[in-house]
């Protein structure tokens, strides 16, 4: 029981930081209908801009853990949010209009410029950081033969996913952005009539998504305690599952997709086996794509004949 | 008269260019991980911020200048109306170049190595256009079934003794039979969502390769796979109670010849995927697949079953890859997992975007470009991957349909006059 | 003329909507018949039941060809109502093979004929008599085509770049090349001038004459519907409204209010009123 509300934790844990980056992927393919292969290395590239930021904070003197971790939140949404801007803007935006194969080709070139490029300027090994966050609360009843551990890192990612989900909603239902946005998802062209700047709302997506993964990467630092040039491409690919599971271009979706994700691999490695967690993941993926495309939360397309 | 270039327009942008730039640039470049004994430390090099922004700002001003001067792209499908003729001679022309490599003043070894190395890719390259080129299906896990085609010939040949040529047709018959399995549930899913699924397939079956160990050796994969032989005769320095090749036909022995033997081998193959594509083409079902691509459900309207047309392309796609693994085995005489990831689908993929789909010789030329001309500067192997995603992301900016793009039709009504 | 096509209380609905509400009506062999209506009284969704790109919530379409078996078209799939029930169909937008030839759009169109010939493409790879015999048979039967809807000099030309009335004849001469036993075209005259619509219906009365098969056809283009049709069934908000032939369903005033918007216990307009011959 013990080993199964562990589990549960860790599955959650992984879950937010999952639909963080799911996020990205189901807003941008729901508003120009096309799949970011490179949000994954997004994610990477928030993880090392994570890690840059905590040495140097480090070497500033900033002792303080919350006051570190709030410039290097901050320091991750910004740079990785310019990553992503600039990345649609050089690699998708013209592709608009192209054959429908050309912005997942591109995307996929510029998945592969990211991760090298990453691998040239800072060297393919893995980078380790010392633990920021560590211990936790003891969830055992006295007496009990395995520890359940809450870790407060892991409370500070569930805690920190909640906030930036209600802030998210927020955003998308209250604000004029947000009603842009849901227009320019609705009908592209009618919204251009009538008078929404589209390239800067599809921007605006990209932004934020990118903001979200930079987080998740840095998420990813601290949960880990290592990053190298490759979590992006596996970590997307999970991220991906989850956001078709919950229903590509449903945000609550993109969210329940995470977690069920997340519980997905935590169990599997828990009670299965660790080297096939990849496997059940993708396994899941197509189980979805085969049986139930639109997802859980999502609504079947009608072809148009 | 020239037209005004906009200066004040290009600054700005040029600019805003540099200083987005000069932003990626600061952490990324700005700063530097490196490993020493206290763990991880941090260099700065802070100078190479002004720089990328300058180089940014240089590049975009250029490009900005020489737009008004470059042909509009887009515009309306066009039929190369041109004669077929045209692209026939020059195929008929690289395929005899490439025949008589050997006997030239290039036929050393080491380029015969190279070009045996490139040819493999051809090879690929012209059985993923029939999936991607002609039927328009976004396959992107097709290193699966290469793998296939070579794990195939090396579980075989340790555990039955089976020698290469015997094992070609049962790789080729195990990939095409992988390739419908994984075909008959996904191919009626949308253009990315295939594509992404067929990428999942290829990780499973990397990973399964990697954990099944007792079939395929795990991580440290399969060695000591069998040469092929030149009709029996075993092309070493000497064996033991077999006839070799060189004393059978008298000649001092060489390691060259393997290595001829073996372009050749994969010529003969490469060859005949492209006879196979081409006159396929000109069959119903090779038409099917064009029509699939331009316009599902205009098939389904004529009666076109769209599944089995489908599956048709995938299995003859899949077969050759199996075709490729097998020699690719042979060759090397050991296989990893390491040879089958994703990035591997990734430059077989990009050599047929590139090369224009379905043009047969575009893929020859892009597997010059992509493998060969990588393989000649070895030096910069680090630049080449950033090179090589930069030249996807590069070619469907400028021209997505491919460098050697344009269809030929399959058939004629009105015989044309002499070329 | 026997029975074609019999529609028994088809029923469409997405949801909550309700696209077709209980049709029935029937098509005869050798007859043109209309299927007339204003915009979103479910004539294309009535097309796409017919031939398989949606399933009907309930009801029965049955094909019954001229001394062949019934054929329940509501339960078929798609590409076997047009291989095997040989129901073949225009559609709204032009969905031409725009990358391919004129003569290649022709050919596809005998697909499964070709196929049948090539013996799963072996045949074909080998070179064998028996194919080309059958692929120089269905050159020919393109070209009668062509010939007919006056492109054979555009044969080799790409389907993409024919001006927009010839790539509706050929789009109609492509479903005829499937040797259908029912046409269904989805507003063929659309974007036509006057003098390509009466060559439109020239070509239809053609096929009605020559080839003997039925014709249904989706209509706004009353000059159209008029001069050739046989037959004609009128749809408002999904059901049947009027049924008979052309000069019945002009004066019928049911007809006329749904067209006009106007309810159904509301007064014609006095215009109106007075042409119709009421008070």
């Amino acid at each position: 029981m013990n080993y199964f509300l562990q589990q549960l934790i860790n599955g959650v844990t992984l879950g937010a930081i999952y639909g963080l980056i799911a996020i990205g992927y189901t807003m941008v393919y729901g508003i120009i209908g096309m799949i970011n292969f490179a949000h994954g290395d997004i994610m990477m590239i928030g993880a090392f801009i994570s890690l840059i930021a905590f040495l140097v904070v480090g070497a500033l003197g900033i002792s303080a853990v919350p006051l570190a971790l709030l410039v290097v939140l901050l320091c991750a949404l910004f740079f990785t949010a310019a990553y992503g801007w600039a990345v649609e803007r050089v690699a998708y935006r013209r592709l608009r209009g192209s054959f429908k194969l050309a912005p997942l080709i591109s995307a996929i070139g510029m998945s592969i410029v990211l991760e090298n490029l990453v691998q040239l300027v800072q060297g393919a090994r893995v980078k380790p950081l010392q633990p920021v966050i560590q211990g936790g609360v003891e969830l055992t009843a006295a007496g009990s033969d395995y520890p359940v551990t809450l870790g407060w890192l892991q409370i500070v990612i569930i805690l920190l996913t909640i906030a930036l989900m209600a802030g998210f909603t927020l955003l998308i239902q209250r604000t004029s952005l947000g009603r842009a946005q849901r227009a320019t998802e609705q009908d592209m062209g009618m919204a251009a009539l009538l008078g929404i700047n589209v390239d800067r709302v599809i921007s605006a997506t990209f932004v934020m998504g990118a903001a979200l993964a930079g987080v998740a990467g840095l998420m990813v630092t601290l949960y880990y305690g290592v990053v190298d040039f490759y979590i992006g491409f596996v970590a997307g690919m999970k991220a991906f599952t989850a956001a078709v599971l919950g229903g590509v271009g449903s945000l609550p979706g993109a969210m329940l997709g995470g977690l069920l994700i997340g519980l997905i691999e935590a169990f599997w490695s828990g009670y299965g086996s660790i080297e096939y967690k990849d496997v059940a993941v993708f396994a899941v993926l197509i189980l979805v794509l085969l049986l139930r495309p639109s997802g859980l939360l999502g609504k079947p397309e009608i072809e148009k004949v | 008269m020239a037209p005004r270039i906009p200066l004040p327009h290009a600054l700005k942008d040029s600019a805003l260019a540099a200083l987005v730039a000069a932003l990626l640039a600061l952490p990324m470049l700005g700063f530097r991980l490196a490993d020493s004994e206290q763990g991880l430390q941090l260099e700065t090099r802070l100078s190479w911020v002004p720089i990328a922004a300058a180089i940014v700002f240089a590049g975009r001003f250029l490009l900005i200048l020489v737009a008004p001067l470059m042909p509009r792209r887009g515009g309306k499908p066009s039929l190369a109306t041109a004669s077929t003729r045209r692209p026939l001679l020059i195929g008929l022309a690289l395929a005899a170049a490439a025949i008589l490599l050997p006997v030239t003043p290039f036929g050393d070894r080491n380029i015969l190595d190279k070009a045996t190395l490139v040819l493999i890719y051809v090879m690929l390259g012209w059985g993923l256009n029939i999936v991607v080129g002609l039927a328009g299906l976004l396959v992107l896990g097709y290193v699966a079934f290469y793998a296939v085609g070579a794990y195939s010939y090396a579980i075989l040949s340790q555990a039955f003794g089976l020698s290469f040529w015997q094992c070609l047709p049962i790789s080729g018959a195990m990939a095409a039979i992988f390739g419908l399995l994984v075909g008959f549930p996904v191919l009626r899913l949308r253009g990315d969502y295939l594509a992404i699924v067929t990428l999942g397939f290829g990780e499973i079956l990397r990973v399964v390769l990697l954990n099944w160990a007792s079939l395929t050796g795990g991580p440290n994969g399969i060695s000591g796979i069998a040469r092929p032989t030149f009709f029996g005769l075993p092309m070493v320095a000497n064996s033991p109670g077999h006839t070799t090749f060189h004393d059978f036909f008298n000649l001092p022995f060489s390691p060259t010849q393997r290595v001829t033997f073996l372009y050749y081998v994969i010529l003969a193959l490469a060859l005949l995927t492209n006879l196979i594509s081409l006159r396929i083409r000109r069959l119903p079902i090779g038409r099917a697949w064009e029509a699939l691509r331009e316009d599902e459900i205009a098939c389904r309207s004529l009666g076109i079953n769209p599944t089995t047309t489908k599956l048709s392309a995938f299995a003859l796609g899949t077969m050759f890859a199996g075709f490729a693994g097998c020699f690719f085995a042979t060759r090397q005489g050991f296989i990893s997992p390491e040879s089958f990831t994703f990035l591997e689908s990734a430059v077989i993929l990009a050599i047929v975007v590139l090369g224009g789909m379905g043009s047969q010789t575009g893929v020859v030329l892009a597997a010059v470009l992509l493998v060969g001309l990588p393989e000649g500067f070895r030096e910069l192997q680090q630049y080449r991957m950033v090179a090589f995603g930069g030249a996807m992301v590069l070619i469907m900016l400028w021209r997505p349909k491919g460098l050697l793009a344009g269809r030929a039709p399959t058939i004629s009504l009105n015989r044309e006059e002499a070329a | 003329m026997s029975v074609l096509l019999n529609v028994e209380n088809l029923t469409m609905r997405f949801g909550g909507l309700v696209a077709i509400d209980d049709l029935s009506m029937t098509a005869r062999q050798g007859e043109i018949t209309a299927i007339i209506g204003p915009n979103g009284a479910g004539k294309t969704t009535f097309f796409n039941c017919l031939t398989g790109f949606y399933k009907p919530t309930q009801g029965r379409i049955t094909l019954t060809p001229p001394g062949g078996d019934e054929w329940p078209l509501q339960s078929m799939q798609g590409f076997r109502i047009a291989k095997k029930a040989r129901v073949a169909r225009t559609f709204q937008n032009i969905r031409l093979f725009a990358g391919m030839t004129v003569l290649e759009n022709l050919l596809v169109a005998q697909h499964n004929k070709l196929m049948a010939a090539s013996v799963f493409s072996l045949a074909g790879l080998l070179g064998l008599k028996s194919y080309s015999r059958a692929e120089t048979e269905a050159v020919e039967k393109a070209r009668q085509w062509l010939v007919r809807i006056g492109l054979e000099k555009s044969a080799d030309i790409p389907a993409g770049s024919l001006p927009y009335g010839a790539q509706r004849r050929l789009e109609i001469a492509r479903a005829m090349c499937t040797d259908p036993v029912l046409l269904c075209l989805d507003e063929p005259a659309a974007g036509l001038n006057p003098k390509e619509s009466l060559e439109l219906n020239d070509l239809l009365l053609d096929i009605r004459k020559n080839n003997g098969i039925g014709l249904l056809l989706i209509e706004h283009d009353m000059s159209v519907v008029m001069r050739i049709s046989d037959h004609v069934v009128v749809l408002d908000y999904g059901a049947r409204i009027a049924d008979g032939t052309p000069e019945q369903v002009r004066h019928d005033p049911a007809v006329i209010r749904a067209y006009l918007g106007a309810d159904e216990d509301e007064p014609l307009p006095p215009a109106v009123a007075r042409d119709l011959g009421e008070a």
